[in-house]
């Protein structure tokens, strides 16, 4: 197969991208709409954050377009090192995606969960008509542009009405190439009532050729109808050698509710847009985000909460720890639109700067256009406390130990959301030996859980991070 | 509660425009390289002026207007008059201002103020200054205080050592505007260990319909000296825009203490798009109070950039933006030396549709270390039909930094409201009382008799705001 980089995307790629999957007409028209906005647009639409949009490093030439078939791993292998049966697990493991088992009592209720792929060629009438509206335009960013016109993998989920499921969905990708670009489009459509719970994760092998980036793109939407409450749970370890570039986007009717938690740990250079639509009456929505940047990582992440209807509430925190020579940069929006009455919105973004060549910057900013609302948002960035430390080195451990612990700690408000026990284990691992230096693979997979030495095995609800804020009493 | 709000600030007080307005020169509107040569050779300057003014003109000509902050669009440069001078010599005593132009500073209180409290006085009227005094004592330990022509005149080596080396005339578009055309301000120098117990104070006043004002005012305070300096600003009401375009440079040298107070009350047809910077070098503190409450558009950051170890930043700002009226207003504080601290104070009140934005930026560079700062910014809005947007910018590059961002949006409690309407007050007064509390901070900060006027001022923008 020749390689086709990224750069040369062209219409031509996309017309053969577009009939090896038999796709139908309008579907090209879209992607090749979407290919010619990424080329318009600019990396940053808002012109707030011009300063920031740095794009040094995401190097397009030298990143294939192609995914190796079959893929490099061995696919039964990796399957096995993920497996639980606390979950509903579609595999996509470079280009090929393995199809989740669904119990027959939830296919009979109507349950959808398949690739994206499938699901559009069931029905396109449908489909048609979703991508006329809808929730990451092709117009809304550039690298969401990008996305709509190359995706080629993906998930869609759809819950009727009044279903709660306690089962999370879940999506394990794995790439094992390096030099090739993956792009995913999700898809969640929750019906009125429905309650249910989603988790992604992204890992990379071990890696073999240092030198060579990778891009993942993904892009999620999430639709959630009245009363629906969606929790969507993403683990982000890719290898230290692939771009990421995340959008994600919730549009929430009347009373629904949505949480958000999201651990950006891995990749070189990783640029996530978060945003939570609250479009009708008493819609609300959580977001809490952490990130931990090590070696020369670079993260760009953005977290919008927009308030439409009335009595809707929005919080997001994004918490990060930088260290080495990581930098990462925190960005924010809270919009208040003219009839978002008696709406209460709350932002927070913290940084913990660990090296003197580590960066990290904060813009929380408010938007708001009406005057019967409470909006407040915060931003700091400090150091590990040394009073902690001592504290912890009082009672017997050492100073590594010590720190280690508390930056644990730090990330703990999203692991504990994570709705799988076991993978939460595994966080709280990748943490610990993230600290410790250790980035590989293989190491996290043969590592003893965490556990055994901090934490009990017992399921506990995670803590209120919002209501009980002393902003909002 | 039904708000029907009709807010509009009083003028009355300030709204008089002078009928004898002859002037010793009055060029035509539009700027040109021609108008620059011109001011030059009326002002009688050093070739390296002229030749700064023509270098800062043509980067003016290229440079784009700002494609962020509020809408400049309706601003139109060629329609502006860029010089005016009403009276040919500066007087030092009150006697020798021409009457019509003493009349409009004795309706502004200034010759009383400067009797009771102030150490020295200047008021610019259009382009040039017409009367500057200083309280002998302070010219025999040798302060100086001065219009910046004179200073150019009268003390060259000091005006080219410092003269924009804080605000180069690339800075920004206004900047460069101002370098071309600037007339007047104030340029003080407090030599090392003199302390300035008395404010200083500086008037300006547009009373030509498009006029532009371009001052340029000049602080050099020498080691461990301390000053205060007051600048006031006014405009009648015309149906068409003014622009007012200050660049004010601050350098407090190891030791020294500034503190620049501004109250800004330009009509509501005034753009003013100011440029202010300040250099604090080692225990150095500078600190601005900006208040904000007349023109159609304020985009004004005063900014301090911490060079030396242990300097220290202050920034106070209030806006308070009613019909029409757009304040993108905030601070900057750039910390570059280790052990510096800074704060930031922001206190915005919108109402009947105005719109107020805090635009900040906090630095801190690459080996200051510990360095501590808080930003701390609030906004009340008075009704559904105004807005406010918040954006501050955190950028940190030590790890063993300590900042901190806080901001908060919300409305008048009607608890607040029934509270005070309980005991007694009336709707209206307790409005009043509730948003000069939300501005307690600022005004504390003031002296005495600007205190009061700004009270008045917030009481005179709060009347009728509840029907």
């Amino acid at each position: 197969m020749s390689e086709l980089t990224l750069a040369e995307a062209s219409e031509q790629v996309i017309a053969k991208l577009s009939q090896a999957r038999k796709e139908p007409d309008w579907l090209r028209t879209f992607r090749t709409k979407s290919l010619k906005l990424f080329r318009e647009l600019p990396a940053e639409l808002s012109n707030l954050y011009t300063k920031y949009a740095d794009l040094t490093g995401v190097d397009f030439e030298s990143t294939s377009l192609e995914l190796p078939e079959p893929p490099r791993a061995d696919i039964d292998s990796v399957v096995s090192k993920f497996k639980t049966d606390r979950a509903i697990t579609i595999y996509q493991i470079d280009s090929k995606t393995l199809p989740p088992e669904i119990p027959e009592a939830l296919l009979k209720e109507g349950v959808v969960f398949t690739d994206i792929g499938t699901a559009i060629s069931r029905d396109p009438e449908y489909f048609k008509r979703y991508f006329l509206e809808k929730a990451i335009l092709p117009e809304d960013d550039k690298f969401a542009a990008l996305n709509n016109a190359l995706f080629m993998s993906g998930f869609f989920l759809h819950i009727p009405k009044g279903m709660e499921i306690t089962t999370p969905f879940r999506m394990v990708t794995v790439l094992s190439s390096e030099g090739n670009s993956l792009f995913t489009q999700n898809l969640i459509m929750a019906e009125p009532r429905s309650k249910f719970t989603v988790l992604e994760e992204l890992y990379s092998t071990k890696l073999t050729q240092q030198s060579k980036r990778s891009t993942y793109s993904a892009l999620s939407e999430v639709y959630l109808h009245e009363g629906a409450e969606v929790t969507y749970a993403s683990i982000n370890n890719l290898a230290s050698n692939v771009n990421i570039f995340s959008n994600k986007k919730s549009i929430g009717k009347r009373d629904s509710k949505i949480v958000w938690s999201s651990a950006l740990l891995g990749g070189a250079y990783t640029r996530s847009r978060l945003e939570s639509v609250m479009k009708e009456e008493g819609a609300s929505s959580e977001n809490v985000e952490v990130v931990f940047g090590a070696g020369t990582q670079r993260f760009d992440t953005a977290s919008n909460i927009t308030h439409i209807g009335q009595n809707t509430s929005g919080h997001a925190v994004s918490k990060g720890v930088v260290k080495e020579k990581a930098r990462a940069v925190f960005k924010g929006m809270i919009r208040i639109e003219k009839e978002a009455k008696n709406s209460r919105a709350y932002l927070a973004e913290h940084g913990m700067i660990l090296g003197k060549d580590a960066r990290a910057d904060a813009i929380p900013g408010l938007e708001i256009e009406t005057n019967d609302v409470k909006a407040t948002h915060s931003a700091s960035v400090a150091q590990i406390n040394d009073e902690d430390v001592f504290y912890l080195m009082s009672r017997g451990l050492a100073e590594d130990d010590a720190k280690k612990l508390i930056i644990v700690g730090f990330f703990e408000p999203v692991v504990e959301r994570i709705p799988v026990p076991e993978v939460a284990k595994r966080i709280r691992r990748i943490i610990d030996l993230k600290w410790s230096g250790v980035y590989d693979f293989e190491s996290y997979l043969k590592a003893r859980p965490l556990e055994d030495e901090y934490y009990e095995e017992e399921a506990h609800k995670p803590r209120d991070l919002f209501e009980g804020h002393y902003k909002y009493r | 509660m039904a708000t029907k709000q009709t807010l509009d600030i009083d003028y009355t007080k300030y709204n008089f425009r002078d009928a004898d307005t002859s002037y010793e020169y009055k060029f035509d509107k539009g700027l040109t390289r021609e108008v620059v040569e011109h001011i030059s050779r009326i002002k009688k300057e050093p070739d390296w002026m002229l030749q700064f003014r023509l270098r800062s003109y043509e980067h003016f000509t290229k440079r784009p207007l700002p494609a962020w902050g509020g809408n400049l669009n309706t601003l139109k440069f060629d329609d502006m008059l860029y010089y005016a001078s009403p009276t040919e010599k500066k007087s030092r005593s009150w006697d020798d201002v021409p009457e019509y132009i003493k009349q409009t500073f004795d309706k502004l209180g200034i010759p009383e103020a400067e009797k009771k409290f102030l150490g020295g006085v200047g008021a610019q009227y259009e382009s040039e200054v017409v009367y500057h005094s200083l309280r002998d004592d302070l010219a025999k330990k040798g302060v100086i205080f001065t219009d910046t022509d004179t200073a150019l005149r009268e003390y060259p080596e000091l005006f080219k050592k410092y003269f924009s080396t804080v605000i180069p005339p690339e800075d920004n578009k206004f900047a460069a505007l101002n370098s071309a055309v600037w007339s007047g301000g104030s340029f003080i120098y407090i030599p090392e260990g003199v302390s300035v117990d008395v404010p200083l104070q500086a008037y300006f006043r547009i009373n030509i319909q498009n006029m532009g004002q371009f001052e340029r005012t000049l602080i050099i305070a020498d080691k461990n000296s301390r000053i205060h300096y007051i600048e006031g600003c006014t405009a009648p009401i015309y149906s068409t825009d003014s622009l007012h375009s200050a660049v004010v440079e601050i350098i407090a040298k190891p030791g020294a203490h500034v503190r620049y107070t501004t109250i800004q009350n330009w009509s509501n047809d005034v753009y003013n798009l100011v440029t202010k910077r300040a250099y604090a070098y080692a225990n150095a503190t500078v600190e601005w109070v900006d208040g904000n409450l007349g023109s159609k558009l304020t985009m004004k950051y005063p900014s301090i950039y911490l060079l030396g170890q242990g300097a220290k930043g202050e920034i106070l700002s209030v806006a308070f933006a009613g019909k029409g009226q757009h304040q993108d207003a905030g601070g900057k504080v750039v910390h570059l030396a280790p052990y510096t601290t800074s704060r930031i104070t922001s206190k915005s009140v919108s109402k009947d549709g105005g719109r107020t934005t805090y635009r900040g930026l906090l630095h801190v560079a690459k080996g200051a270390k510990g360095v501590k700062s808080s930003v701390r910014c609030d906004a009340l809005l008075l009704d559904e039909y105004s807005r406010t947007d918040t954006y501050p910018y955190n950028e940190i590059n030590e790890d063993d930094a300590t900042t901190s961002h806080e901001a908060t949006v919300g409305k008048i409690g009607e608890d607040q409201l029934f509270y005070l309407m309980s005991r007694g007050l009336s709707e209206q007064d307790a409005l009043s009382m509730i948003v000069m509390g939300f501005m307690e901070p600022f005004i504390k900060e003031l002296p005495m008799e600007y205190a009061i006027e700004l009270n008045r001022l917030i009481q005179l923008e709060m009347a009728g705001s509840v029907g």
